[in-house]
């Protein structure tokens, strides 16, 4: 027969303070876990969030990312109608020539950081799915226009709509903002490719094309094409790869928050046991009676268990309330892909609510284990005679 | 000193108790001092840039936009500059992607009058004028991959479409980042075959005094240019790339605050339960005579020392783990600073007695008489 769940429930209370005090520990790892999780999920989909499945990056040969790489135009009309890029009704294919620089932009408190201008023909619009203008419209090529990403708009100056912006050599007028899934590209400035090739005054070369495969078409063979064809001799990828390779930042923090959250919850258990231990030696009278009364040693230790996995738990759903409002708070972070800095918002994912709540139900069970066993091999004799 | 005893024998009697509470306090401090050290490493490295009087003179639209060599002769010629070194990103990898340390080549004519704060010896900086395809390595660098001076080593060029081969002809010391590699800038540009822009020029102003006179002076010069300048001191300089990395500081220095006032919680709690099961001793021992604050500061005491212990074993633990791993930061390996050292120690010893001071104090205030009856 299992002792009544009330017994735990008035113990908790009887011994408030530190019930607090050790839920208090739990719940603020958790607080911390919560954190953690949510900004290296921001950071994920700023950078995994921005690919599509049907695109490619093609690069130089070697270039690790599109700041890095550079080639000549010619490559570039050598690749653009490849059977295997698909096609506009008119014929016009699928492959965006880019050319992202890193421009200062003054923030609004005046402190100069580096953003991504990124050249590009308006047909770069078919290409980023995820792209697409919320406000205004489409520069339109050669009249110095740009359009913005919304990551931008509240934080930089000249960045809202009908700004003149300066953006490198030049300036430009912003007639759009446009969002892309909350990716990196956000916290870009899209200016028309030719100008931004003249702002720079570094001669003529793009640093990627992105394209989009024909439906059906065979992605190994267009790699393969593009790597040995002598005119193209380029390296091209399928987006998702590309940004899969770029995520080692948001892996790293990943890392250290798994390792900091884990030692921190070695902290918190041998709290927890340390309140346990406590609770069975106060309680050895109880103990000696209740076991007395009939219950077995395994009802014992359940009890204790529970007590312990009730205590963990309540503290980790506060925890987790506790946290909960660092959802959706969007900061900035640095690109290590681009060199620049962009817009992440923090994201408490249902993933990490779980992990979370079982993470402090284990805190509960590992630090109430040895406690409880301890409870149940108490000697009735022994433990009623020490009244 | 007589009572030593007393407080060691109080601190073995349940040893359990007095291990877990070590260790739970060892556990966050070492978490504590590893987390703080990373902002404290970059925040050391921007006070000894703070404290240098070079500024660098870039492109305003951007660094990677670059500026005509020939400013040099002008910058050179502007008053109160002592020295200007101009210096290209490279941007090289050493064998694998995660090989990655900053390395850039810079002019070799000037470097030990740019950089006196770097320490090259006057060897290194005559070999670095003497051989073409010279480097100067920083400390961290040289032992990260073990290099020796007199090494050939190869950099994979990731801007570039080719490698450079070079020779370490010295060691950068000083306040000079560790992680650095500089180069000629003769050499890449030999191989570039497109000389003519440079990203930064380097500028040794002879006092901090001069250096807002000598800015202004060399962004009005390049005016209405085709390359108009920002020139900025070193410290805001490095601290625009580094700006990006501040959210990750904040959460480093929250985490870190956060786990010391958990286990200040659970260091509070620990040491109320064991005052809570003394309180007939503590009444025995006031009614044989021993003053309260005597028995307040053999409490303290215990309490003091089973912080410390903790506090040590976990600080030792992460600075011998951080001098032995080596955590790449963004500027360079991480290691623990003594500043933060001293930091986590406190907060240890700070833990430990503002955990036992309040039961403590209760119980050596506590009616002697009422305790002794309620046992009794």
């Amino acid at each position: 027969m299992a002792i009544p769940l009330k017994y735990n429930l008035r113990s908790l209370l009887v011994r408030r303070v530190s019930t607090v005090m050790t839920g208090g520990g739990i719940a603020l790892v958790v607080v911390v876990f919560v954190i953690v999780m949510a900004l290296v999920a921001g950071l994920d989909a700023a950078i995994e969030d921005a690919g599509s499945p049907d695109n490619m990056v093609v690069l130089r040969r070697g270039a690790i990312t599109e700041t890095v790489s550079g080639f000549s135009i010619r490559q570039y009309e050598a690749l653009k109608y490849l059977p295997a890029i698909r096609r506009t009704p008119s014929g016009e294919p699928y492959a965006s020539p880019e050319l992202p620089v890193q421009v200062l932009l003054a923030r609004l408190d005046g402190v100069r950081q580096n953003v991504v201008l990124r050249g590009v023909r308006p047909i770069a619009l078919l290409i980023h799915d995820k792209v697409h203008i919320v406000e205004g419209r489409m520069f339109k090529p050669g009249l110095g226009e740009a359009i913005v990403g919304r990551g931008l708009r509240d934080r930089y100056r000249g960045c809202a709509l009908g700004d003149v912006l300066h953006a490198g050599r030049g300036s430009w007028k912003v007639v759009g903002i446009f969002a892309a899934g909350g990716s990196s590209f956000e916290s870009e400035v899209w200016g028309d490719l030719y100008q931004v090739l003249q702002d720079t005054q570094r001669g003529n070369y793009y640093s990627a094309v992105r394209l989009k495969l024909a439906p059906g078409a065979d992605a190994a063979a267009l790699i393969r094409r593009i790597a040995d064809d002598p005119q193209i001799n380029l390296q091209a990828e399928s987006e998702a790869n590309y940004y899969r390779d770029q995520t080692v930042t948001a892996d790293r923090m990943h890392a250290l928050g798994m390792v900091v959250a884990v030692i921190m919850a070695i902290g918190a258990i041998f709290a927890a046991m340390n309140t346990m231990y406590a609770a069975v030696s106060a309680r050895t009278i109880e103990i000696g009676t209740l076991r007395a009364l009939g219950f077995s040693g395994g009802a014992v230790m359940l009890s204790f268990l529970l007590e312990s996995l009730i205590l963990a738990s309540a503290a980790g759903v506060l925890g987790v309330v506790l946290a909960l409002p660092i959802d959706g708070i969007s900061t900035t972070f640095a690109n290590t892909m681009t060199f620049s800095t962009m817009a992440i918002n923090f994201r408490v994912t249902t993933p990490t609510v779980i992990q979370a709540l079982g993470f402090a139900a284990a805190m509960g069970l590992l630090g109430g284990w040895l406690p409880a066993r301890q409870a149940m091999r108490m000697s009735v004799v022994d433990a009623l005679r020490s009244l | 000193m007589k009572y030593a005893m007393l407080v060691l024998k109080n601190l073995t009697r349940s040893k359990r108790r007095t291990i877990l509470t070590v260790l739970s306090i060892a556990v966050s401090l070492f978490i504590f001092s590893a987390l703080i050290s990373m902002p404290a490493v970059v925040n050391q490295f921007l006070a000894d840039s703070a404290s240098s009087t070079r500024v660098a003179v870039h492109n305003k639209a951007g660094v990677t936009y670059g500026i005509p060599e020939a400013y040099k002769q002008r910058v050179v010629a502007t008053p109160h500059v002592v020295a200007a070194t101009a210096q290209s990103w490279f941007g090289g990898i050493y064998h694998e992607v995660s090989d990655q340390f900053p390395n850039m080549s810079v002019d070799p004519e000037m470097v030990g009058e740019t950089w006196p704060d770097w320490d090259i010896s006057p060897q290194a900086l005559h070999d670095f004028q003497r051989v073409r395809t010279g480097a100067l390595v920083g400390k961290e660098t040289m032992k990260r991959f073990g290099f020796h001076v007199g090494q050939q080593i190869m950099l994979r060029g990731t801007i570039y479409p080719f490698n450079v081969t070079l020779d370490i002809v010295g060691v950068l010391g000083g306040k000079a980042p560790p992680s650095f590699v500089i180069f000629r800038r003769d050499y890449l540009e030999e191989v570039r075959g497109r000389p003519g822009f440079v990203d930064v020029i380097w500028v040794k102003v002879d006092n901090s005094a001069n250096i807002p006179q000598v800015s202004s002076s060399l962004d009005e010069g390049f005016a209405n240019s085709s390359s108009e300048t920002l020139t900025e001191p070193e410290a805001a300089f490095y601290g625009g790339f580094i700006a990006g990395y501040r959210v990750f500081f904040q959460l480093a220095e929250l985490m870190g605050i956060v786990v010391v006032f958990t286990i200040g919680l659970v260091a509070a709690n620990t040491a109320a339960m064991s005052i809570r099961e003394r309180r007939t001793e503590i009444a025995v021992l006031r009614s044989i005579g021993f003053p309260a604050h005597t028995i307040l500061s053999m409490l303290l005491a215990e309490s003091l020392i089973i912080a410390l212990a903790g506090g040590l074993l976990g600080c030792g633990a992460a600075y011998t783990l951080l001098k032995l791993v080596s955590v790449q930061g963004v500027v360079g390996t991480i290691r623990m600073p003594a500043p933060v050292l001293f930091a986590a120690l406190g907060a240890a010893a700070l833990i430990g007695l503002l955990s036992a001071l309040v039961p403590a104090a209760a119980a050596a205030r506590r009616n002697i008489v009422d305790v002794i009856r309620a046992v009794a």
